[in-house]
């Protein structure tokens, strides 16, 4: 049969994506994506001070359920289980977010039993996020064997940024030993921001340039969008590299990282721990991990160490926009998402004053009064659209999960681009034999 | 006729520079003239001891001009030496083990001498002292006890090319007086990039210490943080290696997997492709960032011992910077364009000891020096 991507038959996809300690889910029809159904299993673990719930959403209501999850794979059965009282299960696709996919994987992929070997090589590439997804997917082969799975990374992306950008200058030897280069993050969002972008200016989005805003209320990044592609993030090997973020430091001196290697005895985890969860506008403040707190109390009081902070995270995120806008030199437009970036019109205004040179003039009252998203809310006389615009990595992850099966749909096979499998030698041999399983898996899908 | 003598200590050796002062007459920086120069090694103290002594032996300077890299906070300007000083160099040693002890050796050289000469002393640091405080703060708790009891205080980001950036600013606003907000871009070994508004820094590439920022020769620039932990994880080099690895084996010659310096890079431009790509995108990215944070720029200035190098870098900065699509719109979309037209861009050509030369000139006119 020929069809072409949008024609397939409508597809409920279930898309599973993990957090350091949650699990959030959403069923979404594709190809309309319409979200059925969506929830989050908060504070998954063995050892939480508060029991384990799920906040369960379905047709406008909110449910909140008490429920005992010490894995991400109790967390799933309790999340599934909820899911059946409103309707059948299992969907036609299980959608997995994978945040850093290394050499092994570089595009989004679906993925079978065979490439389970190539998951266990990228466990420790992050070890917070990378684990409760490799859980997932083998509970999900173990329960339901006949429904595919697809893999959505958020370094998928960012795999267009040009070598110039991903290189680090160390030795090619340590280079290739341990896979170092930028992988970027958020990328998943990134692209869901800047084609919804490009949609609400009419731009088509291979002419689309623009830098992306991700300001989280845990990570954030800014992108580089050249041609609807990335073109460079702000993180880089890791997510620590970049912004202030709500506990992470950023960019420092790596001197000053040898210094607390030293410092701590070689107790390298120690200092992970310390520039990963007790830094940035954690360890800035003192106060709080959330900058709206220290934009509070910087605003209400004398506090020094508050507006120091905010000084700090307001600097950083206005460098990297100023150095993204020189990269991308010809920016329609400059995107605000994630729940600061989304929600909290003060940072907007500080990040856009005295951008002038760069053609960004934002209008403070459309700023203010931004709800309906996105929204355009620079002045007139701005060369660059700022927008505001809403993020939904769900509903993101389902897009590109359908845009995989479309795809394969199109061309009748998986081409080695598809499946983004190459083998552990940068060679295709062992795509070949990765492809098949992929096929073989969606001929079931086809019957 | 009297005689300055400028000592700039690099690695194992000291370089030396006998200047013949004139009278002193403005632009003294061109009436002074370089009588010899040379190296001294240091590695070895006392035999470098002896040849500091019989340089003083035959020069007899009224003042040695020393540069020295790190002054911490303490220093904010150019010191001329007397006891009170050597207790506050010693208090830096912490921060910065590699190159105070050197200094402080040398200064008890020099004192030794007959006559005993005056010492100015020049930091590279000084410049940087007052970075507005969101310029200079890591996003980090240094005050947490979890890091070995403060070892860390007073972590805090410098700069340290300032003594270069400092001429280079005096010059271009000597020249176009109504230039604000200047780049200075100094290309050394360790390249830099700085935003000064007004005489005052707001951005500068370079970190705590002179490995973070832009790649140099030999150095790796600012890289994710979680690759050291990373290296150490997985190699278990320690740190004093990966320090090695990072400053010696990294940078433009790790990218072009030979020795290399910045003029090299820009000599052959097929074979260097790959480091002098990445060179420039990190300087463009600089540049970008001190726009952000001066809200504009009105000149460049280049300075450092690679002058072919910063013509060529220049020529891309520029264009790049100016924007490849002048031609507004296209239909009906509204298109930013970066830089509305060509800024003057000026290049400052002394080598550092002139430049130190011309530092003690402008002190000793205003003051007793």
């Amino acid at each position: 049969m020929d069809i072409g991507p949008g024609d397939l038959t409508t597809m409920n996809i279930f898309v599973l994506n993990c957090g350091s300690s949650s699990l959030k889910y959403g069923m979404i029809s594709m190809p309309a994506g319409e979200e059925i159904l969506s929830g989050e299993v908060q504070r998954i673990g063995a050892k939480t001070a508060e029991a384990s719930r799920i906040v369960h959403r379905v047709s406008g209501r909110e449910e909140t359920y008490p429920i005992k999850a010490g894995s991400y794979k109790e967390a799933f059965s309790e999340a599934t289980r909820i899911v059946e009282k409103d309707m059948s299960f299992p969907p036609d696709v299980f959608a997995h977010r994978l945040v850093q996919g290394g050499a092994e994987f570089r595009d989004n992929t679906l993925i079978t039993r065979r490439e389970f070997p190539l998951l266990e090589k990228i466990r420790d590439l992050a070890p917070i996020h990378n684990p409760p997804v490799i859980e997932l997917i083998n509970e999900c082969d173990a329960r339901y064997p006949e429904i595919p799975q697809a893999v959505i990374l958020d370094t998928a992306f960012h795999s267009t940024i040009p070598e110039y950008a991903y290189t680090y200058p160390l030795p090619e030897g340590i280079r290739d030993e341990l896979g170092i280069r930028k992988y970027g993050f958020h990328g998943i969002s990134h692209q869901y921001v800047s084609e919804a972008a490009a949609e609400f200016l009419g731009i088509a989005p291979e002419r689309f340039n623009a830098v992306s805003c991700h300001l989280g209320s845990g990570g954030a990044s800014l992108c580089v969008v050249a041609g609807g592609k990335s073109a460079d993030n702000s993180m880089g090997f890791s997510p620590l590299q970049g912004l202030v973020m709500s506990t992470r430091c950023g960019d420092l001196d790596p001197a000053v990282v040898l210094k607390m290697i030293a410092y701590t005895g070689g107790d390298y985890s120690k200092v992970d721990k310390i520039l990963n969860r007790k830094s940035g506008v954690l360890g800035l403040s003192g106060i709080s991990s959330d900058i709206r707190d220290v934009i509070r109390r910087a605003a209400g009081t004398e506090d020094e160490r508050s507006r120091t902070t905010l000084d700090v995270y307001l600097s950083r995120i206005k460098k990297y926009l100023g150095a993204y806008m020189t990269v991308v030199g010809n920016a329609d437009a400059v995107i605000f998402t994630d729940t600061i970036g989304e929600s909290v019109p003060y940072v907007r205004e500080l990040v856009c004053r005295n951008m002038d040179y760069f053609g960004i003039r934002l209008d403070k009252w459309k700023n203010r009064t931004a709800t309906g998203l996105p929204a355009d809310i620079s002045s007139s006389g701005s060369e660059a659209h700022i927008l505001v615009v809403r993020t939904n990595e769900e509903a993101a992850i389902a897009k590109r999960a359908y845009e995989l099966l479309s795809r394969r749909e199109t061309y009748g096979h998986i081409s080695p681009a598809d499946v983004g499998l190459v083998g552990p030698d940068g060679s295709e041999s062992a795509f070949h034999e990765n492809g098949e399983g992929a096929n073989e898996k969606l001929s079931r899908l086809d019957s | 006729m009297r005689n300055l003598v400028v000592l700039i200590p690099e690695g194992f050796y000291v370089n030396y520079f006998v200047y013949s002062t004139g009278d002193l007459q403005p632009p003294a920086d061109e009436s002074y003239q370089l009588q010899r120069k040379g190296r001294i090694r240091s590695r070895d103290s006392s035999a470098s001891s002896d040849d500091i002594r019989s340089l003083m032996d035959d020069y007899r300077p009224k003042t040695v001009a020393i540069r020295v890299l790190y002054g911490g906070e303490r220093f904010r300007k150019p010191a001329l030496y007397d006891r009170s000083i050597l207790p506050a160099l010693e208090e830096l040693v912490p921060d910065s083990p590699l190159h105070i002890p050197p200094a402080i050796r040398l200064i008890k050289t020099l004192e030794r001498a007959v006559p005993v000469p005056d010492m100015l002393l020049l930091f590279e640091t000084a410049f940087f002292v007052d970075l507005p405080i969101q310029e200079r703060t890591y996003a980090l708790d240094i005050e947490s006890a979890e890091i070995s009891d403060g070892a860390l205080d007073g972590i805090r980001r410098f700069g340290y090319h300032g003594l270069y950036h400092e001429a280079a600013y005096r010059r271009i606003s000597r020249q176009y007086k109504e230039a604000a907000r200047v780049i200075s871009i100094c290309l050394e070994p360790v390249p830099e990039v700085v935003g000064i508004y007004d005489g005052r820094p707001v951005y500068v590439s370079g970190g705590s210490t002179p490995m973070e920022g832009i790649p140099g020769n030999t150095t790796c620039g600012e890289i994710d943080p979680g690759i050291v932990l990373l290296i150490e994880e997985k190699k278990k080099l320690g740190p004093e290696t990966i320090n090695e690895m990072l400053t010696r084996n990294s940078g433009l010659t790790a990218v072009a997997g030979q020795q290399v310096t910045i003029e090299d890079i820009f000599e052959d431009e097929e074979k260097y492709k790959a480091a002098r790509d990445l060179l420039e995108y990190r300087v463009l990215l600089s540049c970008g960032a001190a726009i952000a944070l001066m809200g504009g720029y009105d000149a460049m200035v280049f300075s450092g011992k690679y002058g072919h190098a910063a013509e060529k870098l220049s020529k891309w900065l520029t264009a790049r910077l100016a924007g490849s699509t002048r031609h507004k719109a296209r239909q009906g979309t509204r298109t930013a364009i970066v830089g509305e037209e060509s800024k003057p861009v000026l290049y400052v050509r002394d080598p550092l000891d002139r430049i130190i030369a011309a530092d003690y000139c402008r002190l000793a006119e205003g003051a007793n020096v």
